[in-house]
């Protein structure tokens, strides 16, 4: 049997990537100062989806960690989040890596709609409290770079190995 | 030993690990809402993050800079022209206010009321603002450096413009009067009702809080800083009342106004470091309630 498997992300590129995606993540766009590319996100989506490793939960709760940071948020707000995804992405990993990065959008736009409504309830701390108009066009246009990110990270060497059934 | 092992794997993860960063997580969420142990964490962040900040100012800057540097002649005279008229009526505006306050001075020693002291301000430059559009926050270039302290009124030319709640050594970050969190005692400068204004969460709105259907309060009316709480000096403008509505069934009126302040794009803020204010703590130091704030000043 022969299948392509990726090579895990280096963690010094890991850590360079995150340091790119803060970057994106507080770069204001002009004109439209409140929205902003949750770059951040992204970026462990991507790793999820199609470069898991072993300890993705640890890199989630760490990535999160520093969002909040970046962020100004309360400490755990964006970490919870991406614990969740790196927890539950597993589960559908397999059937999404089946279509395009442009059919997966539907499901990256729910995924992403998931961490702002989790925002928005944690800095409210009440379950009852939507997302802004803001938080939804900023989902909506983070969204559009997912095939962008998928095919230039995509673009890195993989590996092939070749197991030997006996 | 296994010659396929690897260390990326396609399995689910493990729900133990899912459960303890989850918990985790929500820990240090709670300690954030309920106790003040991470504010060192987050003044040292505020530092190393702030830079950052900079760093995705470099396009708007360089586009302010191109501005500058190919403005024409005509443009610059026009400018000139403008500030020039916009300075004469300021001036006529001065000596008029220099003899409302001569009178009101003198008024004030009549009633033996305290005197007004100045206050001193301190301009500080707008260099970024947090990601999160739920929150409305704003990171200022100074710190503790320049005697910042946490509670420290801001406003711009307009008005109000929200306190400090978290001050590094070199950067501050402010949370706006429009934000959900916030909410600062006012004073409807007509009649004089007395309410609380909150943040909605909506940069042009902001909700006046228990205000009685009996009340003297109409669409149009100006609303200042009432002073009470010792947080912000009395008198500054906040906002415009654009709409007051009466509930059925409830006996206080829905009112909202729009804040004087532009929220959200001002580059320049005012820092007021007020004297009435320094010298009540220095007199009562003692007082409960204000400990923490002395603390913070120190």
């Amino acid at each position: 049997m022969v299948f392509s498997e990726r090579k895990p992300v280096p963690m010094p590129i890991y850590l360079i990537l995150v340091l790119v995606a803060c970057v994106v993540y507080v770069t204001p766009i002009p004109g439209a100062p409140n929205i902003r590319i949750d770059a951040v996100a992204l970026l462990v989506l991507y790793i999820n989806f199609y470069r898991p490793v072993a300890w993705s939960l640890t890199l989630g709760f760490c990535t999160g960690l520093l969002q909040d940071l970046v962020a100004f948020a309360p400490l755990g707000q964006h970490a919870l989040g991406l614990v969740l995804i790196c927890f539950f992405i597993p589960w559908i990993r397999d059937s999404l890596r089946m279509l395009s990065p442009a059919k997966q959008l539907p499901l990256i736009i729910g995924i992403l709609m998931f961490l702002k409504f989790l925002s928005s309830w944690v800095t409210a701390l009440n379950l009852g409290i939507l997302p802004s108009l803001d938080a939804v066009w900023a989902v909506l246009l983070t969204s559009i770079f997912w095939p962008v990110i998928v095919t230039r990270l995509e673009s890195v060497p993989k590996i092939r190995r070749t197991l030997i059934q006996p | 030993m296994p010659t396929d092992r690897h260390i990326f794997r396609e399995g689910p993860a493990p729900l133990r690990g899912a459960v303890l960063f989850g918990f985790l997580a929500v820990c240090l969420l709670g300690v954030n809402y309920f106790t003040d142990w991470l504010d060192p964490v987050r003044s040292k962040a505020l530092d190393l993050v702030a830079p950052l900040y900079h760093v995705t100012n470099i396009p708007a800057r360089l586009r302010e800079w191109s501005d500058n540097s190919f403005t024409s002649r005509d443009d610059i005279l026009l400018e000139n022209q403008t500030l020039r008229d916009q300075n004469l009526i300021l001036q006529a505006r001065v000596s008029t206010m220099t003899t409302v306050v001569a009178e009101n001075t003198r008024l004030r020693q009549l009633l033996n009321v305290a005197e007004l002291l100045e206050a001193r301000v301190l301009i500080a430059e707008l260099i970024g603002t947090p990601p999160d559009s739920e929150t409305h926050r704003l990171i200022l270039d100074k710190g503790q450096d320049q005697e910042l302290y946490v509670g420290q009124p801001v406003l711009d030319a307009q008005g109000l413009v929200g306190q400090v709640v978290s001050v590094g050594d070199e950067y501050s970050e402010v949370l706006l009067i429009s934000d959900r969190d916030h909410a600062v005692p006012v004073q409807n400068l007509r009649s004089g009702v007395r309410s609380i204004a909150e943040g909605t969460g909506d940069f042009n709105r902001i909700r006046l809080r228990d205000i009685p259907v009996t009340m003297d309060i109409v669409v149009g009316d100006n609303i200042v800083t009432s002073g009470l709480g010792e947080r912000f000096p009395k008198g500054y403008p906040v906002g415009k009342v654009t709409s007051v509505r009466v509930l059925e069934g409830s006996p206080f009126l829905e009112v909202e106004i729009r804040p004087d302040s532009n929220l959200q794009t001002t580059g320049h803020m005012l820092l007021l470091f007020s004297g009435w204010e320094s010298r009540v703590l220095s007199q009562w130091p003692a007082v409960e309630g204000t400990s923490s704030r002395i603390d913070a000043r120190q």
